[in-house]
């Protein structure tokens, strides 16, 4: 027992306890000895409904919070590690079908075309956990009203063998993001965080084309 | 239980960085992490970046979290030392003050007026009003329902001063009330 607890009457020890006992997060020793008390003492049984009352506003309270939750997107984008985050499997269809091309039997001649469409899908999946559509429920939380007006400033087609990381890194870095796809020819929707975009941002656009390794092709949007 | 085993699961499954166990994290916890950095900070932007603080705080640390306590309890303990230092970090008690009705006030239509002399409303009003700390162990007790243990660890305080915090938080929220002209009869 502390200094405190000794100064404590009985009484206000078990007044203490009372928010818990209304809860049910007392131990069994605890909840044993407020029932002892209430029994003893109808008087305090009163100040259960203060507690009670106490919790329905505190509850009322918090829900009355809008669900203005943060866009997981940005989260995401950093916990993206390059060449971890959904790169294995990935990178295992991509080296298959660079194994394809590197002995070119008939077989796998006719194969390739199919292997490389796989590749596209694999990519396509593992990049949506990097999409920001509208409506869905990643766009930032904040802003829905304004990211509806935003348009697509390019479309962009990915190296075969990009991680999910670094094209989120990339991305990022950019203060860019994914918007739509994969289109056809495995091909993404992007823009800016902020529109419309300023002449750095132009600038950074071009200079992507230069990501030889994320980057295979820039198209401008329509 | 079984949502306890389920949380320790995706724990396991983030510190090997797995990104769909982050998702379900987020799903499951961040509408309570973010509500109760909320009612800490007091600004939404503020509140929003902080819960991503806490889960990615959580993803780094995955590896070391030893399942002591619950999953939940873990992150509020991180959300609850983010948000302080955030404060501290902000100077947000200048703040604090001068945005003290801003979650509890809707505007001051006449219909609200009304609403505001309903008890459950001056209630939550006064709630709103107390100062960050008793707020935040209200919080704890009420809505996210921790016990006293679990409310030690998360603030990092001792099982008494637990207890006696929230028995003077209650005590000024009733001369909070009072001071509105609702009488509890009590203390």
């Amino acid at each position: 027992m502390s200094g405190i607890d000794e100064q404590l009457s009985e009484r206000e020890e078990i007044e203490m306890l009372l928010p818990w006992y209304v809860t049910g997060k007392l131990d069994a020793a605890d909840k044993a000895r407020v029932e002892t008390y209430l029994a003893r003492h109808p008087d305090v049984q009163r100040q259960l409904a203060l507690v009670a009352e106490e919790q329905t506003a505190t509850i009322a309270g918090n829900e009355a919070i809008r669900p203005h939750l943060p866009s997981a997107d940005a989260l995401l984008v950093r916990t993206a590690t390059p060449g971890v985050v959904a790169r294995s499997w990935l990178s295992r269809i991509v080296e298959a079908v660079k194994d394809l091309f590197q002995a070119p039997t008939p077989g796998a001649v006719r194969w390739a075309g199919a292997a490389a469409a796989v590749v596209i899908l694999a990519q396509a999946m593992a990049l949506g956990t990097l999409l920001t559509r509208e409506g869905d429920g990643y766009q930032t939380a904040s802003r829905p009203g304004v990211e509806a007006q935003l348009a697509p400033v390019a479309t962009i087609a990915f190296t075969d063998d990009a991680s999910v990381g670094a094209i989120a890194m990339m991305l990022y870095d950019h203060q860019m993001r994914l918007v739509d796809g994969p289109l056809p020819g495995g091909f993404y929707s992007v823009r800016f965080v902020d529109q419309p975009p300023s002449a750095e941002q132009q600038r950074r656009l071009t200079s992507i084309v230069n990501r030889k390794d994320i980057v295979r092709a820039v198209l401008p949007s329509r | 239980m079984q949502d306890q085993t389920d949380d320790r699961t995706l724990i396991a499954r983030i510190a090997r960085q797995d990104q769909a166990a982050l998702r379900a994290l987020l799903g499951r916890h961040q509408l309570r992490v973010y509500r109760f950095v909320l009612r800490i900070v007091r600004r939404e932007a503020v509140a929003e970046e902080v819960t991503n603080e806490v889960f990615l705080e959580a993803w780094r640390n995955a590896g070391s979290y030893e399942a002591r306590s619950s999953v939940g309890t873990w992150l509020l303990s991180i959300a609850h030392n983010r948000a302080v230092s955030t404060l501290r970090r902000r100077r947000e008690e200048a703040i604090d003050e001068e945005s003290a009705g801003a979650i509890a006030d809707d505007g001051d239509d006449p219909e609200m007026v009304e609403q505001k002399r309903d008890k459950a409303e001056a209630m939550r009003r006064c709630i709103a009003a107390l100062s960050a700390e008793h707020r935040t162990i209200i919080d704890l007790v009420y809505y996210h329902e921790k016990s006293i243990s679990e409310v030690s660890e998360i603030l990092g305080i001792p099982l008494n001063t637990v207890k006696t915090r929230m028995f003077y938080a209650r005590k000024k929220l009733s001369e909070l009330l009072a001071a509105a002209g609702i009488d509890r009869g009590w203390p």
